[in-house]
């Protein structure tokens, strides 16, 4: 487990998108990128994928991400699984995860708070929005100092 | 003895009287006069009484007349002697006849004393003939009174269709009397026949009951009273009554029988309508309620009881009124006064009070009663319980079953749909963003027109999949039921509305104190929410503008109002406007949902929601929350 944070700038992120829609993702690595060059997306299509990355055994040289986006609705396992078993992993649990869904359903949002999601935001539909969202991810956990960091300083 | 009888004729030893002392002629002859007329006086008086006493034999006491005139008649032979001795000096025989006179007086004057008493009691000739008077009369007064009761009788008898008969154990002879006669369509005359010709009279089925009845009466001598059918001489069956006595003679032996035979056909077929009727009445499972021009219980049924849980001497008197809530009691004035014109009201579904206190739904009908002459003079009202439709809830909660085991597939299915049918709008959005971003100030107008109307198609879209999830999750999602301080609701709903009504200069009011009540917090804030902003976007087209929230608490509702001031709704759309995608204002302004949802969250409140004019001019939207039964539990509501 070597994670790396390789920027200086506590702004600029490093995201993991788990998200099965092709369209979908692609706005959010343009937004997420947009304007800000720095930032970095890593996208895989399923939960299953997503957790190989964060626990590494898949690429050598992946870079730990600032924030998990994930999407609820997901081929195979869903997003609530995957939230669970990330915020049941010692390791892992420390990773902010943003719920990126269409569902604006009451009961999805509160099950994923139950499973301690750090947010949850229904997924906006302009793309202004978009990119006021991804902005507002960067400075908020940006700024705030995860534990992670602590941990490696 | 014959000389003895000699001697009392001898007159030697004595002198005639008129040589006797020195009489005058006169004096002499005074004496002999008045001697002879005693005696004819004392002769006559005997034979009168004698004539008397044998002439009537009712004579009271004739031993005393005839002792009277024995002893007025020795009195008469005394003075005729005192005669005869002025020229025949008897005195032994004078002697003789005044001892006999003596004797004779003395048995009077005893016998008269001792018969004093009767004698003193006999009436006078005067009493004796006004007794005669009276009893005369009375005994006209007493036949006038007989003729009258026997034409009376004949009257009765005629009048009730009644006959006279009779029965003589002795001669085994049975008499009819014309009128019975009559009664069997037979001339009318008194006729004797036997028993038996009697019997074939009565219907075959009938005829050992009334036999018996007889029998018995004739052993244990009694009043007897039955009813039979009689065959007349046409063939036709009457239903009679026949009442009667045993006859006995002076020892109390029973000698025959008599009695009246009444026709009852007509009764019997009234008796047998009404009390059919009164089975139907009584039986009814329905509530039957007679009542009074002004609404007073005249009658109640079995079915009234049973609905409502009163005894029939608990409520008949008692207003209507006792059983119908605060809110319903225009209902009353309503069809008393339909059923005053003759008109008929319902069947209409309404809501009334039980004895426990518990709400009733019924569906009742009100008609009034007309008698003969065509007057009003009651009104009749049925209720049926419909709560009570066991069958038909047990049936639903069967279905209900099933339906509640499909509604997690239908809540799957429509979070799927919804899913799958926004991620194509965050697509279509996103990206007609970043052809927007990218382009930037480049993108010419016939570009820029067209993109700004795909991303409100898009915009409106998804505004509609997220209004009909929330109204299609309304109905089938439980929600609880808890005390909610409207005061405080009202107050946010103003707050979150702040910077609207603040632009629009809206000023948003709370009428009075608005009544507490038991609802589902999260969705009555989603109702106000809802009214308050349609309020905003029609209600109020000039500014500076007024919106009312107010409310009520009646006995079995609590109401809450959202009242504007702007142009209403016409009458024709007020029910329209609750139904899906319906609009009144042009598109592109919300989803036409606003109200359906309205209504979907008041409805599983089971409640009721509708619109009515604000006094003035502007449209008031009403909210009816029933009142909790048990204020103490926060009670799930149906899902």
């Amino acid at each position: 487990m070597n994670w790396e944070h390789e920027s200086p700038d506590p702004q600029i992120l490093h995201f993991l998108l788990i998200e099965d829609d092709d369209d979908h993702a692609e706005i959010v690595m343009r937004t997420v990128s947009w304007g800000r060059s720095g930032n970095t997306v890593h996208r895989v299509s399923d939960g299953d994928a997503g957790l190989a990355y964060l626990r590494g055994n898949e690429d050598a040289m992946r870079k730990r991400p600032d924030v998990v986006l994930l999407d609820l609705k997901l081929p195979g396992r869903d997003g609530h699984e995957i939230l669970r078993e990330i915020k049941s992993d010692p390791a892992l649990r420390s990773i902010p995860v943003v719920m990126l869904t269409t569902s604006a359903a009451e009961s999805d949002r509160l099950r994923a708070y139950e499973n301690f999601a750090n947010s949850y935001i229904v997924k906006p539909v302009s793309f202004g929005r978009f990119r006021q969202m991804v902005a507002d991810l960067s400075l908020y956990w940006g700024v705030w100092s995860p534990p992670h960091r602590t941990d490696r300083d | 003895m014959l000389d003895r009888l000699r001697l009392l004729f001898d007159t030697r030893d004595f002198n005639p009287r008129w040589s006797c002392g020195h009489w005058t002629e006169f004096h002499g002859w005074i004496h002999i006069l008045a001697d002879l007329a005693i005696w004819a006086a004392y002769i006559s008086i005997p034979l009168a009484i004698i004539v008397y006493v044998v002439r009537r034999p009712d004579t009271p006491l004739p031993r005393l007349g005839w002792l009277f005139a024995a002893f007025i008649f020795l009195c008469g032979t005394t003075h005729l002697m005192d005669a005869a001795t002025f020229w025949w000096p008897a005195y032994r025989l004078s002697a003789l006849l005044k001892v006999l006179t003596a004797l004779a007086s003395m048995a009077t004057v005893m016998v008269s004393f001792a018969r004093l008493p009767q004698l003193i009691g006999f009436p006078s000739l005067a009493q004796l003939n006004s007794r005669l008077m009276q009893s005369s009369e009375a005994q006209a007064s007493m036949e006038r009174a007989l003729t009258e009761r026997s034409n009376l009788l004949q009257i009765a008898l005629a009048a009730g269709d009644a006959g006279a008969w009779s029965y003589d154990c002795a001669t085994r002879r049975w008499t009819r009397y014309s009128a019975l006669s009559k009664l069997l369509g037979l001339p009318e005359e008194n006729v004797t026949e036997s028993p038996e010709a009697w019997q074939a009279r009565i219907v075959p089925e009938d005829r050992a009951s009334a036999s018996a009845v007889l029998d018995d009466a004739m052993r244990n001598p009694k009043f007897f009273a039955m009813q039979y059918r009689l065959i007349r001489a046409d063939g036709e069956k009457r239903w009679v009554s026949s009442r009667g006595d045993v006859v006995t003679n002076r020892g109390g032996a029973p000698v025959g029988l008599a009695g009246i035979v009444t026709d009852i056909t007509a009764d019997r077929i009234a008796a047998a309508a009404t009390a059919r009727l009164g089975a139907i009445v009584r039986s009814a499972p329905d509530a039957i309620i007679a009542l009074s021009m002004d609404g007073v219980i005249t009658e109640w049924n079995g079915g009234a009881e049973k609905l409502y849980g009163y005894k029939p001497e608990e409520i008949v008197g008692s207003h209507i009124e006792r059983l119908v809530p605060q809110a319903r009691r225009d209902e009353v004035a309503g069809y008393l006064k339909a059923a005053a014109a003759k008109e008929s009201t319902g069947p209409l579904e309404t809501v009334r009070r039980g004895r426990d206190g518990r709400l009733l739904p019924i569906e009742l009908v009100v008609a009034p009663i007309v008698d003969d002459s065509e007057q009003v003079v009651g009104i009749s009202k049925i209720e049926r319980d419909i709560s009570d439709r066991h069958d038909i809830n047990r049936k639903l909660r069967v279905i209900n079953r099933a339906l509640e085991q499909r509604s997690d597939e239908v809540e799957q299915f429509l979070y799927t749909v919804t899913h799958d049918l926004k991620a194509p709008l965050v697509t279509i959005q996103g990206f007609t963003g970043v052809i927007t971003e990218e382009m930037g100030a480049q993108m010419p107008e016939s570009i820029r027109d067209p993109l700004s109307r795909i991303e409100r198609a898009a915009y409106r879209m998804t505004s509609l999949i997220d209004d009909l999830l929330e109204v299609s999750r309304v109905g089938r999602t439980p929600y609880r039921s808890a005390r909610v301080d409207t005061a405080a609701l009202a107050a946010e709903v103003r707050a979150d509305f702040a910077d609207e009504l603040a632009e629009k200069k809206v000023e948003l009011l709370v009428q009075g104190a608005l009544p507490e009540l038991h609802a589902d917090p999260i969705r009555l804030r989603q109702v106000l929410d809802n009214l308050v902003s349609n309020a905003i976007k029609y209600g109020c087209p000039a500014s500076p503008a007024k919106i009312e929230i107010g409310g009520q608490m009646l006995e079995d509702e609590v109401q809450l109002y959202v009242r504007d001031f702007g142009p209403g709704i016409p009458e024709k759309y007020r029910e329209r406007v609750f139904q899906l995608f319906q609009r009144l204002s042009p598109a592109g302004e919300g989803t036409g949902l606003g109200l359906a949802l309205v209504r979907r969250i008041m409805q599983a409140h089971g409640g009721r929601a509708w619109i009515s004019d604000t006094p003035g001019q502007g449209a008031t939207v009403w909210l009816a929350f029933p009142r909790a039964r048990d204020k103490g539990s926060d009670d799930e509501l149906g899902a």
